[in-house]
């Protein structure tokens, strides 16, 4: 019997032993039919002696990094007996996470509820419908973590708050978690250590796993953490402020937080850097161009971020490389990011960043930021 | 131009045309029924000393429109400067 029907017995026997033990299966069994994802080397000759790399998240079945923290979520939560046959799952979420977590909770037939703000693309809120999940939009993005909580208890459900657990539901010592895997296809590069990890923070769980593994495995790398304008983060690090604020909500979806995340660990941290939005979104156009295919907004910011810091070692004459992410891909941003109407609406002015950013890449300029 | 707190502003104004020509003033500057008032107390030309002007504000986006009439009164001309907000700029931290 399939471990589905084998599920779907246990559920109808309320056996949640067997349940979980079928659950399990049936995870373990989606990550034994996934591949690695890709660690992409881009081409810039006018970098030379400076080798770039992007992990491309993109590819993973449900589109984005978050695949990998949903699994982690789900295994979390059914091992410590939260999550049972009959368990409703609530999330809060900017939409990647809800899409991923929507796809494993119609794996294991729970019923899945994302609680998000009002401003997320309508792209994302059509992939959840899609993979069943239903949709809680709320105007107000610092209200979604509250609301998310009262849905859980309504519902007599599990809220996962990938905002507390994410850092600690993922395996940071190892288990092919997305360090130890930049690692591994790192290791017959040129440079195989590299001497940046950029990556930029929603939950700040894919830069605690970065961070600790680097430790844990005594690499020289150093992380950078790339945050957008209107976030929290930037803040918490530079002024050792866990208490920091943003009044406005971040306009690069899955990146920057109204509030410093529990998951969010500072002192992994190397360097942050604190990206304008215009520069992220034309560093997001020119990076798409440059691959032939588009990528999101916040790959924007680790890109922009990396290029800055690849000009430093440029300018200081140093060899090595440098690794970030592809955290998903654009077509969720079609009426956003690439709609020109959209970016004007915005007050946004991108022109003058691809350009200097352009001009970077081609060897034209020291640096990639306008002015 | 640099206004700050305690209600003082200071300007510098240059052409770059011909004949080249500037002026720099100082003075206090108040905000009050959508227009900003600049009552200059030091000016490099001092015939200018003493006058309040008056610059209509219109702020839309990132675009700021400060208008009115010229400095002294009589020369039937207008002023016109368009402001654009500053990209912040990149932050790092060392
Ligand atoms: C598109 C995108 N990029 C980056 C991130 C940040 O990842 P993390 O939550 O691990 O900090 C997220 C998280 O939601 C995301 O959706």
């Amino acid at each position: 019997m399939s471990p589905s029907t084998l599920l779907g017995e246990a559920a109808a026997r309320h056996d949640p032993s067997d349940w979980s033990r079928h659950a399990l299966d049936l995870i373990q069994n989606d990550l034994r039919r996934s591949a690695d994802t890709h660690l992409l080397r881009l081409d810039v000759p006018a970098l030379s002696g400076i080798d770039v790399y992007l992990k491309d998240e993109s590819t993973h079945p449900t589109g984005s990094l978050k695949h990998r923290l949903a699994r982690s979520l789900f295994l979390y939560g059914i091992c410590n007996g939260r999550i049972r046959h009959d368990t409703p799952i609530v999330e809060a979420s900017s939409g990647s996470t809800a899409i991923s977590e929507a796809y494993f909770a119609r794996l294991l037939g729970l019923s899945f509820h994302a609680v998000m703000s009002a401003s997320t693309s309508k792209e994302k809120i059509r992939e959840i419908e899609r993979q069943r999940g239903v949709c809680h939009l709320i105007a107000d993005g610092k209200g979604i973590y509250a609301a998310a909580e009262a849905l859980a208890t309504e519902l007599g459900g599990v809220y996962l708050d990938q905002f507390t657990y994410a850092e600690r539901a993922t395996d940071w010592r190892g288990n092919n978690n997305i360090a130890e895997s930049i690692f591994e296809q790192m290791s017959r590069e040129y440079h195989p250590v590299p001497t940046w990890i950029v990556m930029s923070a929603g939950t700040g769980g894919t830069t605690a796993t970065l961070g600790r593994y680097i430790r844990y495995k005594r690499f020289t790398t150093r992380l950078c953490v790339a945050d957008p304008e209107h976030s929290a983060f930037f803040e918490a690090y530079a002024a050792a402020n866990p208490q920091a604020t943003s009044d406005k909500p971040s306009r690069i979806e899955g990146i920057g937080r109204p509030r410093v995340e529990p998951s969010f660990m500072p002192k992994v941290i190397d360097r942050m850097m604190r990206v304008p939005d215009a520069a992220s979104l034309a560093a997001m156009r020119v990076l798409s161009e440059r691959l032939g295919r588009r990528v999101g907004g916040s790959t924007g910011t680790n890109f922009f971020a990396l290029c800055v810091l690849a000009a430093r070692m440029k300018a200081e004459g140093s060899v090595g490389s440098l690794v970030t992410l592809i955290c998903d891909g654009g077509e969720r941003y079609g009426h956003t990011y690439y709609d020109d109407a959209w970016i004007e609406a915005q007050g946004l002015d991108l022109a003058p960043h691809a350009r200097a950013l352009e001009a970077f890449l081609d060897g034209a300029a020291a640096a990639p930021d306008a002015g | 131009m640099s206004a700050a707190a305690h209600d003082l502003v200071s300007a510098t104004l240059m052409r770059t045309g011909e004949p080249t020509a500037s002026l720099a003033y100082a003075g206090r500057y108040a905000v009050r029924d959508g227009a900003v008032h600049h009552s200059i107390e030091i000016a490099s030309d001092p015939t200018l000393v003493g006058i309040t002007t008056k610059r209509d504000i219109d702020l839309s986006g990132d675009r700021l429109v400060l208008s009115g009439p010229d400095f002294r009164a009589g020369t039937g001309r207008s002023q016109r400067i368009a402001w654009r907000r500053a990209e912040p700029n990149l932050q790092v931290t060392p």
